[in-house]
C-alpha cells in the first residue's frame, strides 16, 4: 500500500482522487440508494440469545 | 450509541475522497475487484477488516512504528486472556478453554480500523464520519462502544454521577493517548495494569502528597486514588456462553450489581500501585462459565480472584464514602468481607477480602456531617419485606409498572399491570407537543379503569426505577394521596426470598376522584421565567453526553442544555435495579451541587421521563416545591 501512496503522491493526489472516483466500488459506495436496495434485509451476525453488557 | 442502518455502514462521504486515506485505491487495503459493478464478484477476496487480518499491509507501509507494537496491543491481542484462564484451568482442560476464550472473549479484540475509521467489530461495525480516518478515537461511537457498562455508563452518567474528567469535556484519548494504545503488551504480561504505558492519575495529577490537601499527605501512598474519588460502580456474575441453533456465539451477564467494595492489593508490584487498600469489582467469571465446551473445566477457579483491582471511570472530587472519616474508617459494609463471597469462589478471593484486624479503625474526633434527613417522607418508599407483610391489605394496592410481556413472566402477587409508558398519560413521540402528560380527566380516567382509587396506597415497582418512579410521579400529579415506591423493584423482591406470581390481574374498575396538584408542570415558557432567579435550581437529569452536546434525542431539534442548568444525571439518584442510596447520602450529594430543599427545583431531561423520576426521589428527600418540566429539552429545543 505504501507503493501505492506513493505513486499517488508522486502523481498528485487531485488526478488519484479523480481515479478513485472513477472506480466501482466508490461508485456503489456514495449511492446510498443502491446500497439499500442491495444491503436490504442484511442483519447483524449476532446472536439473539446475546444479553447484558460486554 | 445510535444503531445504523446496514446502508448507512458502508456509505462514503465525498469528504473521504479528499483526505489522504481516500486518495488511495480502495483494494489497496481491502482487495476485492473494483472494475466489476457486480456486487458478487466485486466483493471476491474482499477483507472488510483489513487491520486485524493484515495490519502490516493494510496499515504498517506508512505508519509502520506504530504498526509494529499496536499489532501486539492489549486491544489487538487480548494477551492477557490466556494466562488468566490457564491458571484457572488444567493442562487436560485448557484446549477446551481456550475454543471457548477465542469463541467468546476475542471477540472483543480490535485493531487500527476499529479505533481510528469504523465503529469496532463487536459493536456491530459501521464508518464514522463515512470512512474518513479520525486520529483522536471517537468516545461514543468507538471507545464506549465497547467498554460500555463498565465505562461509558459510568463516565457519561447513565450510572452515578459520572465522571469529572467527562464534565469537563476530556475524552478517553485525554487521558489514554497512543502511547498506551500503540504500546506492545510483553509477552506473559499478567494483567492489563501491568503495562508500563498504562494511564494513571499521577500523569496528571502530580505531588498531591506534598500539597496542602491534608487528606492526600494522610493517604497517599496507602489507598489507590478511586477508593476516595471514586463512586458505587456495576458488579457482573455469572457470565454464560455457549452457541445458539444457527450456531453463532453468544454470552449472557446474567446479574449486574452496583456497589464499592475496597479490598487489599495483592498486586502492588504492578507499577505505581503499592497501596494496601484498592476498589475491587467481581468479574463475571464463576466454575460453570464454559460449560459448553465440557464440564469441570475451570479445576483450579481458586487461583484467580473474582474480585480484582478496579479503575472505575466515575471520579468526583468529592464522594461519599470519603465525606467524613468515618463514612469509611470502621464501615464494616465498604470493605470486601467473607460474607460478600460465594462459596466457590472464597479460595479465590482469601487475600483481597479484608478481615475485621485490617479494617480501618474509627477516628473518635471528627467532623460529623450535618444533613437534616427530619424532612424525609420515609413513607414513599417501602422495602420488600414491608410490602410482603402488607400484601393483601385493605386500601394497599401493587402496581407492576414494567411492560406487558415482563409482568406475565411473573410479578408480585395480586398486582395490576399499568406500564406508563404505553397507558396513553402522555403525547405520542411524532405529536405535535411530544411526551407531554395529557389532561387531568384522561389520566383519572386510566388509573380507574387500572382500578386505582385516589385514596388507596398505592405501592409501585419495576425492573429499574425509571417507570415506577415516572408512574408515582403522575399519581401525585393526578391527586393520589398515598403513594410508595419498592425501592429495589422486582430484584429486590426476589433477593429478599419472595417468590413472582403468574396469576393474571381481576381487579374491578374503579373511579379516580382526585384533584389535580397545582404546580406540578413547568412550561417552558414558565421555565424560562425562572431562570436566573435565586433559589430556583434547573435539575437536568440526562447524562452528561446530552449537556456535552455530543449526542442529542432523535427528536429534539440540536444538541445541547437549558442555558443555567445543573446537570446532575438521573443515574447518581437511582441505582442499578432501581435500588435506592440512603436519604442521607443523597441529600449530601444535591448539596455538592447547590441543590437544597429551600429552592424551588425543576426538573428536565429529553422527554419528560427522567425529569418525572427525579421529581418523585426529590419528594421523598422531603422537597416541598418540586417541578417537572415535562415539555423537556425535545419541545425546548425546537422552540427556543
Amino acid at each position: 500500500m505504501g507503493a501505492a501512496l506513493s505513486g499517488l503522491l508522486g502523481a498528485g493526489v487531485g488526478s488519484a482522487a479523480l481515479a478513485a472516483e472513477t472506480s466501482g466500488c466508490v461508485t456503489c459506495h456514495l449511492d446510498e440508494a443502491m446500497l439499500v436496495k442491495n444491503l436490504g434485509g442484511a442483519t447483524a451476525k449476532k446472536s439473539a440469545m446475546q444479553s447484558g453488557a460486554g | 450509541m445510535a444503531p445504523l442502518e446496514p446502508q448507512e455502514k458502508v456509505l462514503l462521504s465525498k469528504g473521504f475522497l479528499a483526505t489522504t486515506h481516500g486518495a488511495l485505491a480502495c483494494e489497496s487495503c481491502h482487495g476485492g475487484s473494483p472494475a466489476s459493478m457486480d456486487k458478487a464478484t466485486a466483493h471476491a477476496g474482499f477483507d472488510p477488516v483489513p487491520s486485524i487480518n493484515n495490519p502490516r499491509k493494510a496499515c504498517g507501509d506508512c505508519h509502520g512504528d506504530i504498526v509494529a507494537t499496536a499489532k501486539d496491543s492489549l486491544h489487538a491481542t487480548l494477551s492477557t486472556f490466556p494466562r488468566v484462564l490457564a491458571n484457572r484451568s488444567s493442562k487436560d482442560s485448557l484446549g477446551h478453554v481456550d475454543e471457548a476464550r477465542k469463541n467468546h472473549c476475542s471477540a472483543c479484540h480490535t485493531s487500527c480500523g476499529g479505533c481510528h475509521v469504523s465503529r469496532p467489530q463487536f459493536a456491530q461495525k459501521g464508518f464514522i464520519q463515512g470512512h474518513v480516518f479520525q486520529k483522536r478515537s471517537d468516545p461514543i461511537n468507538q471507545c464506549t462502544a465497547c467498554h460500555g457498562s463498565r465505562v461509558g455508563s459510568e463516565f457519561f452518567g447513565e450510572r452515578g454521577q459520572g465522571d469529572v474528567h467527562a464534565a469537563r469535556n476530556m475524552d478517553c484519548v485525554a487521558c489514554h493517548p497512543a502511547k498506551e494504545m500503540h504500546a506492545a503488551a510483553p509477552r506473559n504480561l499478567p494483567g492489563r495494569y501491568q503495562l508500563g504505558e498504562l494511564a494513571r492519575c499521577t500523569d496528571c495529577h502530580k505531588d498531591l502528597q506534598y500539597g496542602s490537601m491534608r487528606d492526600h499527605a494522610i493517604h497517599i501512598g496507602k489507598v489507590q486514588c478511586q477508593v476516595c474519588h471514586s463512586q458505587t460502580y456495576v458488579n457482573c456474575y455469572g457470565c454464560h456462553v455457549g452457541k445458539d441453533a444457527e450456531g453463532t456465539a453468544f454470552f449472557q451477564n446474567r446479574r449486574e450489581v452496583e456497589t464499592l467494595k475496597i479490598g487489599l492489593n495483592q498486586d502492588a508490584k504492578a507499577p505505581g500501585a503499592g497501596y494496601r487498600y484498592m476498589l475491587v469489582r467481581h468479574v463475571p467469571s464463576y466454575p460453570e462459565m464454559f460449560d459448553f465446551y465440557g464440564r469441570g473445566l475451570f479445576t483450579s477457579f481458586g487461583g484467580v480472584p473474582t474480585w480484582k483491582r478496579a479503575s472505575p471511570h466515575n471520579i468526583q472530587r468529592r464522594t461519599w464514602q470519603a465525606a467524613t472519616c468515618n463514612n469509611c474508617h470502621g464501615n464494616r459494609a465498604l470493605f470486601l468481607a467473607s460474607s460478600d463471597l460465594q462459596d466457590h469462589e472464597k479460595q479465590a478471593n482469601r487475600k483481597v477480602v479484608v478481615p475485621d484486624g485490617k479494617l480501618p479503625k474509627p477516628i473518635e474526633k471528627t467532623q460529623t456531617l450535618a444533613i437534616d434527613t427530619s424532612k424525609v417522607r420515609s413513607g414513599m418508599v417501602v422495602d420488600a419485606r414491608w410490602l410482603h407483610e402488607n400484601l393483601g391489605k385493605k386500601n394497599v394496592v401493587v402496581v407492576d409498572a414494567r411492560n406487558r410481556a415482563e409482568f406475565d413472566k411473573g410479578h408480585v402477587e395480586g398486582a395490576i399491570s399499568l406500564d406508563p409508558l404505553t397507558s396513553g398519560f402522555r403525547t405520542g413521540g411524532d405529536a405535535e407537543r411530544p411526551f407531554v402528560l395529557v389532561g387531568h380527566e384522561e389520566v383519572a380516567g386510566i388509573l380507574g379503569r387500572a382500578g386505582l382509587e385516589a385514596n388507596d396506597h398505592v405501592v409501585v415497582y419495576d425492573q429499574s426505577g425509571l417507570t415506577a418512579m415516572a408512574l408515582l410521579a403522575v399519581l401525585e400529579w393526578a391527586g393520589a394521596t398515598h403513594v410508595s415506591y419498592l425501592d429495589g423493584g422486582i430484584e429486590g423482591w426476589h433477593s429478599a426470598g419472595f417468590h413472582a406470581s403468574k396469576v393474571p390481574p381481576n381487579r374491578a374498575t374503579r373511579v379516580f376522584t382526585g384533584t389535580v396538584r397545582p404546580g406540578f408542570v413547568a412550561s417552558s415558557a414558565a421555565l424560562a421565567d425562572l431562570l436566573g432567579k435565586p433559589n430556583v435550581v434547573v435539575l437536568d437529569a440526562r447524562a452528561i453526553h446530552r449537556i456535552l452536546g455530543e449526542t442529542r434525542h432523535e427528536k429534539a431539534s440540536r444538541a445541547g442544555a437549558i442555558p443555567g442548568s445543573i446537570n446532575l444525571p438521573l443515574g447518581a439518584l437511582i441505582m442499578d435495579n432501581g435500588a435506592l442510596k440512603s436519604p442521607a447520602e443523597l441529600l449530601w450529594m444535591l448539596r455538592t451541587r447547590r441543590i437544597t430543599p429551600d429552592k424551588t427545583v425543576v426538573t428536565t431531561c429529553d422527554t419528560g421521563l427522567a425529569a418525572a423520576d427525579a421529581f418523585f426521589v426529590l419528594r421523598w428527600l422531603g422537597f416541598p416545591d418540586v417541578r417537572v418540566h415535562d415539555e423537556a429539552w425535545v419541545i425546548w429545543s425546537k422552540t427556543r
